[in-house]
């Protein structure tokens, strides 16, 4: 196995050398391919016994008599078999073996290896060493699921063959591998990041996942991003294709889905150019992530500034679905619902967002601590300092581009981007729709995602280990009550219902109805300017005393205390 | 960039870590010279763990700048080659079970870009440092826990770092794997590495160490050269026996100039006394005792030991 050029793999990745030293062994070797081999044969025993026997039974892969409902037989008593569809059953049984092969397992071994490293702590003597995160990741991409590598290459012969009797065209094939590498290009660098985050994981729900994080990856990715991926595919890339998926049955017609008024339904090379760039955009802002995350493990997953290009990225991704052809004609509410759809997604994006973007409790007293602290300038114990003297950092561009501090105001220029976006998007609607509504829409919609914002970055400064499902559980009860709350009110006082709908996740909603006036729009505004005001001003409270010194606090506990006749508690200094 | 001299091997500026509100590591200033073997002692949770690993880049300062041989560690961006300069062991070691005590170093060798056949020779030379060539060939799970920090410290200095950060090396080790540890460090001392060493076993590091570094709540309360610690804290002691009675040794004793105070040791015809002078006061006093005539039967120099000075600090130490 050691040859010079395996020697030569190792000084060119020495993590995906070590990873490939420790899983290619000779017996794990024979038993995957052994298993891999086995497979196909039983994979082709089974189709065996689904083409009929003698008396004309089972009928899937036969000319049927539609009288007798049996096979046809030719001249000489035997079942005419439709060859071509038994071959494209089983080439479609393969396709789906190698996505799941491809992705599940795959998924499974990442995530638990990186798991693992990172709690047993291995993977900070790597983080030690001068290869960068990049070099680790792709030899962990490349090293982890050697195995599952080796059994699709044992079983790609046996899909070669299965096209080629399926009649399928290369095309496909070449579209197939294509798509499966970027998808699992793309999920792999989603799990590696789920398992450098295991650490802040575990800190964020105040328990360790463990192990478990491995099968949630893996219910993710069956439940969720395999069918999600499929039938995105079978949409665009794949959709003349549809019967080597799904049957040979199924439509072949294309989708009129469009991005951007780009046919990517119905233009193969753009579809595939499409998703694929899409996917790289993705995979590159994980790899950004996992960059981060690798170096500092105690950094918010995504930096400010990244942040601002990454919502500008997303809001041209999404909006340009909505740049849809007019299918089924216009009708009254057709722009109302495009922007309540618009936004609801937003709302989740947002959300999702600051969670990345966040800071918790440490950073953030670290922030307000230590924040104006200049760089020492000299030291009478060291040789000749001559240390720079270091500038005080503007407040604004910290709060918009710094590291440790809170994501409000951060939060809120990602918002600004979305709502330029969206009005842009909006003013090309002309006077269809009454543009002063949905300027209101807009308006109301970015105050409820910043007041969202402000409670999970309140939310998180709690000092309750289990801050984060807290977080989860404020956030839920502040979207749904007011939802719950409207639809009691539905039937019998409408207006109490709009001004709950107003200050729903989807304020929108309320423009359905031909009740609403200005005065209703006015009141919700002023409730949610309110509770964003008190909601920043409790944020700012926490931070002006987290800031404190502790001989301040100290002293601050010891009047206290003095007034009330206590005496003073050296405690007060850990509060 | 500041005007380091070259001959300061880490150097830190306000280097100050905060957990929750409390301050594990506080404003700490930390020059120490190249070549150096540096003692860094407290007690438990007073920060040395928490500076060791800022050092080590594995813990982002709060606040405060860190200077390994004159230039900035930067947290931002990874430094690949500030880290080649470092060597850091920890006081747990977390192995790969799975690899051979070869494979594991030659992993390590590659993530620090060491390439053959210099590669395999400073493999030989490493095993051959912590006394494990017998052993490349076996799975680490097979190996002692004494084995096993031998081989952390030969991932730890397979890169050849000049800079060696270790975290109480020898706890839990036995008074044999402590000696073999000490030689090694010993061995790398002489190969010119500058070593920062955190230990609650004070015997060792007056054994090693060059200079000391005292913490306590997260302050460095005390850093100097060992030597310098002896002097200004440590008082000489002279264990002085007679075959007579300590009346006459007494008498003598008490107008000398560089005797403080005499005590006697109980059930013993032996006087302790402390004795403020250099080696020639102490060669001057035992030859003016044999001139008076008195049967002189033991004289033993003697100087507070690093625990003693340590706990004469007002500290307490774990050992």
């Amino acid at each position: 196995m050691f040859n010079p050029w395996f020697d030569w793999i190792g000084d060119v990745n020495a993590q995906m050398f070590r990873e490939w030293k420790g899983r290619l062994k000779p017996q794990s070797v024979l038993i995957v391919m052994a298993l891999a081999i086995a497979g196909q044969f039983l994979l082709m025993a089974h189709f065996q016994t689904q083409l009929p026997s003698e008396f004309g039974y089972p009928v899937y892969f036969c000319e049927i008599n539609s009288a007798t409902r049996t096979c046809l037989m030719d001249a000489q008593g035997q079942p005419i078999i439709l060859w071509g569809k038994w071959w494209q059953s089983i080439f479609q049984s393969v396709n789906w073996c190698l996505i799941l092969l491809a992705m599940l397992p795959g998924v499974y071994f990442l995530a638990t290896d990186v798991d693992r490293e990172e709690r047993q702590g291995t993977l900070d003597f790597i983080r030690l060493s001068p290869q960068s995160s990049r070099s680790i990741m792709f030899g962990k991409m490349l090293g982890v699921p050697v195995l599952v590598y080796l059994a699709i290459a044992c079983i790609l012969p046996f899909h070669w063959y299965t096209a080629m009797r399926a009649s399928a065209p290369p095309a496909f094939l070449l579209s197939f591998y294509i798509m499966l590498m970027a998808g699992c290009w793309f999920i792999y660098s989603a799990t590696l990041l789920g398992g450098f985050l295991s650490k802040l994981q575990a800190s964020l729900v105040g328990i360790q996942i463990g192990s478990s994080l491995s099968l949630v990856m893996v219910l993710v990715v069956l439940m969720w991003f395999v069918p999600a991926y499929v039938s995105w595919n079978l949409a665009t890339t794949w959709h003349p294709y549809t019967p080597f998926l799904i049957g040979p049955n199924a439509s072949t017609d294309s989708t009129n889905l469009q991005w951007f008024h780009l046919p990517i339904g119905t233009h193969l090379l753009l579809a595939h150019g499409f998703t694929l760039a899409v996917l790289a955009m993705g995979s590159f802002w994980i790899w950004q992530a996992v960059d981060r995350c690798f170096h500092s493990p105690g950094r918010t997953i995504l930096g400010k500034a990244q942040s601002y290009s990454l919502v500008a990225f997303l809001e041209l991704l999404t909006v340009g679905f909505f740049f849809q052809e007019v299918r089924y004609g216009y009708h009254d509410t057709f722009y109302l619902d495009n922007f309540i759809a618009f936004a609801v997604l937003n709302t989740v994006l947002f959300i999702g967002l600051t969670f990345l973007l966040a800071n918790h409790r440490q950073a953030l007293l670290d922030w307000a601590r230590f924040r104006h602290f200049y760089t020492p300038t000299s030291r009478q114990q060291t040789p000749e300092p001559q240390l720079p003297r270091a500038t005080r950092v503007n407040l604004w561009k910290d709060l918009l581009l710094g590291e440790k501090s809170p994501a409000n105001l951060a939060i809120a220029l990602n918002l600004l981007i979305f709502a330029a976006l969206t009005l842009l998007w909006i003013a090309g609607w002309g006077s269809e729709y009454r543009p002063a509504y949905l300027f209101a829409a807009i308006l109301l919609t970015v105050n409820m995602m910043a007041i969202y914002a402000a409670i999970i970055q309140l939310m998180l400064m709690m000092k309750n280990t289990k801050r984060f499902i807290w977080t989860v559980l404020a956030l839920a009860l502040v979207m749904g009550l007011p939802l719950a709350i409207a639809a009691f009110y539905h039937d019998n006082h409408q207006l109490q219902a709009i001004r709950w709908l107003l200050l729903s996740p989807a304020p929108a909603a309320a423009f359905y109805s031909g009740q609403l006036g200005i005065g209703l729009i006015v009141q919700a505004f002023v409730a949610q300017v309110t509770a964003l005001v008190a909601l920043n001003g409790k944020l700012t409270l926490q931070l002006r005393r987290a800031g404190e010194s502790a001989s301040k606090t100290l002293l601050d506990e010891t009047s206290r205390r003095a007034a009330l006749g206590q005496p003073a508690m050296r405690s007060a200094l850990t509060k | 960039m500041p005007n380091l001299s070259s001959e300061v091997a880490i150097a830190t500026f306000g280097l100050t870590k905060q957990f929750e509100r409390q301050i594990a590591v506080n404003d700490v200033d930390l020059t120490i010279r190249a070549g150096e073997v540096y003692g860094l002692i407290g007690p438990n949770g007073a920060g040395k763990t928490t500076l060791i690993r800022m050092l080590a880049t594995a813990e982002e300062p709060t606040v405060g700048e860190i200077y390994i041989n004159g230039e900035r560690l930067s947290f931002d961006q990874t430094a690949p080659h500030l880290k080649r300069l470092i060597g850091y062991l920890p006081d747990d070691f977390p192995l790969y079970d799975d690899l051979t005590v070869w494979d594991y170093l030659d992993y390590f060798a590659r993530l620090y870009k060491l390439r053959d056949p210099h590669r395999t020779r400073r493999l030989r030379y490493v095993l051959d440092l912590v006394q494990l060539t017998h052993k490349r060939n076996s799975l680490i799970a097979t190996l002692s826990r004494g084995m096993k920090q031998r081989l952390s410290l030969a991932r730890t200095i397979i890169h050849e770092p000049i800079l060696l950060l270790l975290d109480e090396p020898v706890s839990g080790l036995d008074p044999i794997a402590r000696m073999q540890f000490r030689e090694i460090i010993r061995a790398l001392q002489e190969a010119g590495m500058t070593i920062l060493i955190s230990s609650h076993v004070l015997s060792d590091l007056a054994e090693l160490c060059t200079s000391i570094g005292i913490m306590e709540l997260g302050f460095l309360v005390e850093s100097a050269p060992l030597a310098e610690l002896y002097d200004r804290l440590s008082r000489q002691q002279i264990l002085i026996s007679t075959l007579g009675t300590l009346e006459p040794l007494e008498q003598h004793l008490k107008g000398h100039p560089h005797v403080c105070h005499t005590e006697v040791v109980p059930g013993q015809n032996t006087l302790r006394v402390n004795f403020e002078g250099d080696a020639e006061a102490v060669a001057d006093l035992l030859r003016s005792l044999i001139q008076s005539g008195i049967p002189i039967t033991g004289f033993n120099p003697t100087r507070e030991d690093l625990e003693t000075i340590f706990l004469k600090l007002g500290h307490q130490q774990a050992s």
